[in-house]
């Protein structure tokens, strides 16, 4: 098992190295600066700007620098935007926000799709299955970025209910209605999947082996379908989790939480280049390890996957 | 009274607009300890009826007719009577060892689940028993068995670890459907001997299903042969064997190539097994029978006993010679 | 008759077949068969096309162009701004008092447009990528699909993003960057599919008979995959006519006074407060019916080409 770890380690990181340059290089090529604006400053001044932010050094150089300060000091550089903040700033300020209505998002997403998924494919053909076949469908034609408006139609300015944006220091009523925007799909793909694999794994030689040792309906489901069904549910949470990420930047800017998102999009559309190098490398990061755990927990799961 | 005792055993499937009949009004018979072989080509019907008994049938399925166990009708039962019956008075090995084991899960958790469920043992009285057993099975090292995964072991080690598995709860009964088929011919030689002592050892039943001769005649007792869902021919091997009274019965043996006469080609049954939705008129046999007759398509034979116990359903009278089919 | 009978009678494996409900031919015109008895499928292939046929049809009776501003009715777009065949804007007026049913019919262009070409520029890709790497396998393999899963593991937006704003954000850069970052699932789905086919007596028979080894991925392998990837295809074209949606939602897409139903979707999403449904209820109404057309279209191809998925 820990050599499989490793081995997935020694994937990861050069994955994550590749996203810095990548992002790196690609920001260096694009048209404009920053710092251009309205007015069209003299040569003098742009050079100083650029020495102030160590923009004149050469690129393998500002790139090391760059690597080496995160690695070491969790130190992402300053601003180009905002004169008084570092991105470090800005990233402690809007992760915590992301991070707590994504990870309730996440557990909604799985807690509660996985346990339709099962209860559908056991009970095939009945309502219940109906019911979550069609919202399934249903649940995949309409984005988050749709939903969430539609969401605040009804219960911010038809029913007053919940507030259409914000963030509140994170109070419960302020934290649902994102939630439900970005995990909905998900419920439902989830659901889905959970449904067709355990539908399938129902049907294997081994089970009918279990039911041929006695064993309960509920013993069978859950001690021997259960964990080879979920694996491809589990496969399929990697790119939940990064799904959610990158949904996570429509939530923040519809309910404007002030989260990573938020940050994200307005740094794009300012120009300040160094926030959007650094919410792109720690949003990466964050994927990379996403992948990563989804990995060990199939190989945990999946005997055959470790060796 | 006999253990098992099954009259009139009927097995269909509901499929879409129509129901097919996979097996037509079998009967039969298994004292305690005794092996009997149920013998057939493929679509015969002789899984289905195995299935049936275990209440083990695809939910399109359906059987109707009586399966008396033990003094007990299965046919009808719930599904929670049902599963104290398995395992505990009936156990059941498949096919495909490759494929009939949880590949997720140790196989020593797969054989303690049993007896835990079952008899209520606790866990280390389950793990002392089934080590026991896996000896008994005649593993090497059963111990390191326990631990591991299926997909450790090889095809002969998971059949025998299937057969320790079956025989934790010293079922009465035990069905094993072609258990040799899927094995190499060296560890089916090793297989058959492990069944015969291990039933002689605990005093079970066997039914062995397959369409291998050869195992047959070193195990079974009795045997019975289906042919489309019918039943055909009954009686002990030695007389089947010897003297078949029904031509696809000595079809069978025929084709059985024979190690000591040197034959210029294989003999086969002409013909090839029926369509279970169309079937013939008369006797089911008759396209491909080579002792047919005018009686053969106006009348389909029923079983009938013959002196000393054994049973043929065919009209032909006299005693069989081998024949070529007219095509 | 005669493979059913073959069938029934259980030349092969006939218990599963029975309980399984009887089937299992896999020739093309069986899957056709099979794809036109999926009804819902085929009730989706026809709305697809009638869309599409509008998009091309639709403009020859609209009466306004995507950009002129109706000063007649600006700033009481609420009251005035609603669908009507009067004034000539059928399906209303947007905020800006430009006509919304020109700009559905060209934001239903641009998102179709992406969506396929989109898919193709992946298809095109991915297909060669992955057969090659599945062929010839070994060394060549690992290394080709490690990069591919390094670059799998790229949370894709950013990229896309970045270059949405270093190469402008232009219709061609939009599908061309989605493209690129599609393809990658597309090359890991022919590289198993190849992997498979490999193995087959038709292939053999090919090396056997000296054919190059590019020449028959290029003749014998790719045909072959036909099937799998044009499932992967249409499941693919509503993927990214949602990414680009999403893109165009945050404000980061096509640029104006061009439209693609996300942006449609994004800027009636602000004014439903003012009780103008109009402006979002159209984009949104054709981009969820062509969404669930290509899925259900998609779901009965994979059902008709892979009966036992199900």
């Amino acid at each position: 098992m820990l050599t499989f770890i490793l081995r997935r380690l020694a994937i990861a990181i050069p994955t994550l190295l590749v996203l810095i340059v990548l992002s790196f290089g690609l920001m260096h090529f694009a048209p404009g600066n920053p710092f251009m604006g309205e007015k069209h400053l003299p040569a003098e001044v742009m050079r100083n700007i650029f020495a102030r932010y160590g923009l004149d050094k050469p690129l393998w150089q500002q790139l090391g620098e760059y690597v080496w300060n995160i690695v070491t000091r969790f130190d992402f550089g300053p601003s180009f935007v905002y004169k008084d903040r570092s991105v470090t700033d800005i990233i402690k300020q809007g992760f915590p926000v992301t991070f707590t209505y994504g990870l309730w998002s996440f557990v909604a997403a799985a807690g509660i799709g996985i346990p339709l998924g099962v209860i559908a494919a056991v009970r095939q053909n009945s309502w219940a299955d109906y019911v979550a076949v069609g919202v399934g469908i249903g649940a995949q034609v309409v984005p988050n970025f749709v939903l969430a408006p539609i969401l605040v139609l009804i219960f911010t300015l038809w029913l007053h209910w919940l507030p259409g944006g914000g963030w509140n220091d994170g109070k419960w009523n302020y934290v649902l209605l994102p939630v439900v925007a970005l995990a909905t799909t998900y419920v439902a793909n989830i659901a889905r999947l959970m449904r067709s694999s355990m539908l399938e794994v129902l049907h294997s030689n081994y089970i009918r082996t279990a039911r041929a040792k006695g064993l309960p309906g509920y013993q069978v489901v859950l001690k021997h379908a259960l964990k080879p069904a979920l694996l491809p549910v589990i496969s399929y949470l990697g790119p939940v989790f990064v799904g959610m990420i990158t949904g996570s930047v429509v939530v923040d800017v519809f309910f404007s939480t002030g989260g990573i998102g938020q940050w994200f999009v307005n740094s794009a559309l300012n120009r300040d280049y160094s926030t959007l190098l650094g919410v792109t490398v720690l949003l990466g990061a964050l994927t990379v390890a996403g992948n990563l755990a989804v990995d060990v927990l199939y190989a945990w799961i999946d005997p055959k996957i470790r060796y | 009274m006999s253990l098992l005792d099954v009259r009139d055993l009927s097995i269909g499937f509901h499929m879409p607009g129509r129901d097919v009949q996979v097996v037509d009004r079998v009967s039969f018979s298994l004292e305690q300890s005794e092996t009997l072989a149920i013998v057939g080509e493929s679509g015969s019907g002789k899984t289905q009826t195995a299935f049936s008994l275990m209440g083990l049938l695809a939910k399109n399925g359906y059987s109707t007719g009586s399966v008396r166990f033990d003094g007990q009708e299965l046919i009808g039962m719930s599904e929670a009577q049902l599963n104290k019956v398995r395992a505990e008075q009936i156990a059941m090995i498949f096919q495909d060892p490759m494929t009939s084991l949880n590949p997720y899960i140790r196989v020593g958790d797969q054989l303690t689940e049993v007896l835990m469920l079952h008899k209520g043992a606790n866990k280390r009285d389950a793990t002392a028993e089934a080590i026991r057993m896996l000896d008994a099975v005649k593993l090497a090292d059963a111990r390191n068995i326990f631990r591991r995964f299926p997909h450790e072991c090889s095809g002969g080690m998971r059949q025998r670890i299937m057969i320790a598995m079956a025989l934790l709860c010293r079922p009465k009964l035990l069905i094993a459907d072609e258990p040799t088929t899927a094995l190499d011919v060296t560890v089916q030689a090793q297989m058959l001997e492990l069944f015969k002592s291990l039933t002689d050892e605990f005093k079970t039943a066997l039914i062995i299903i397959s369409h291998d001769l050869g195992v047959v005649a070193g195990l079974a007792d009795r045997m019975l042969v289906m042919y489309a869902g019918r039943i055909v021919e009954s009686g002990t091997v030695d007389e089947l064997f010897y003297d078949p009274r029904h031509p696809y019965t000595l079809g069978l043996l025929d084709s059985t190539p024979n190690v000591e006469t040197k034959a210029h080609r294989l003999r086969s049954i002409k013909g090839s097994p029926p369509n279970l939705e169309h079937l013939p008129d008369g006797c089911v046999f008759n396209p491909r029978c080579p002792y047919r007759f005018d009686h053969c398509f106006a009348e389909r034979p029923k079983l009938t006993p013959l002196p000393g116990g054994r049973e043929k359903a065919c009209f032909y009278g006299a005693p069989l010679v081998h024949r070529e089919a007219v095509a | 008759m005669a493979t059913e009978t073959a069938r029934v009678a259980g030349v092969v494996d006939d218990d599963e077949t029975l309980e399984s409900g009887g089937r299992g031919r896999s020739l093309w015109s069986d899957a056709l068969h099979r794809f036109m008895r999926n009804k819902a499928a085929v009730a989706s292939v026809v709305v697809l096309i009638l869309i599409v046929v509008f998009t091309f049809v639709g403009p020859f009776f609209s009466q306004w162009s995507i950009e002129r501003i109706d000063w007649s009715i600006l700033g009481m777009v609420a009251d005035q701004g609603g669908p009507s065949i009067d004034t000539g804007h059928f399906f209303g007026a947007d905020e800006l008092g430009r006509d919304l049913y020109s700009r559905v019919i060209q934001g239903t262009q641009i998102s179709l447009a992406v969506g396929v070409l989109g898919a193709a520029v992946a298809v095109v890709i991915g297909t060669l990528y992955g057969a090659i790497a599945g062929y010839f396998g070994g060394r060549l393999d690992s290394a080709m699909m490690r990069f591919v899963d390094i670059f799998y593991s790229i949370p894709y937006l950013f990229i896309l993003i970045l270059m949405l704003l270093i190469f402008g954000r232009s219709f061609v850069v939009l599908f061309m960057g989605i493209g690129l970052i599609s393809w990658l699932g597309m090359s890991r789905v022919v590289r198993g599919q190849t992997l498979t086919l490999k193995n087959r007596e038709f292939v053999e028979a090919a090396i056997a008979t000296g054919v190059r080894p590019l020449a028959i991925v290029f003749r014998h392998i790719v045909p072959n995959l036909l099937g799998i990837v044009v499932v992967y295809a249409t499941l693919l074209i509503p993927e990214i006519i949602l990414l680009e949606s999403f893109i165009s939602f945050l404000g980061l897409g096509i640029q104006e006074p061009n439209t693609s139903l996300g942006a449609l979707i994004s800027d009636g999403a602000q004014t439903m407060q003012y009780g103008e449904l109009w402006q979002i209820g159209f984009p949104l109404a054709f981009f969820v019916v062509i969404l669930f057309s290509f899925f259900f279209a998609g779901d009965g191809l994979r059902d008709a080409l892979d009966p036992k998925d199900r």
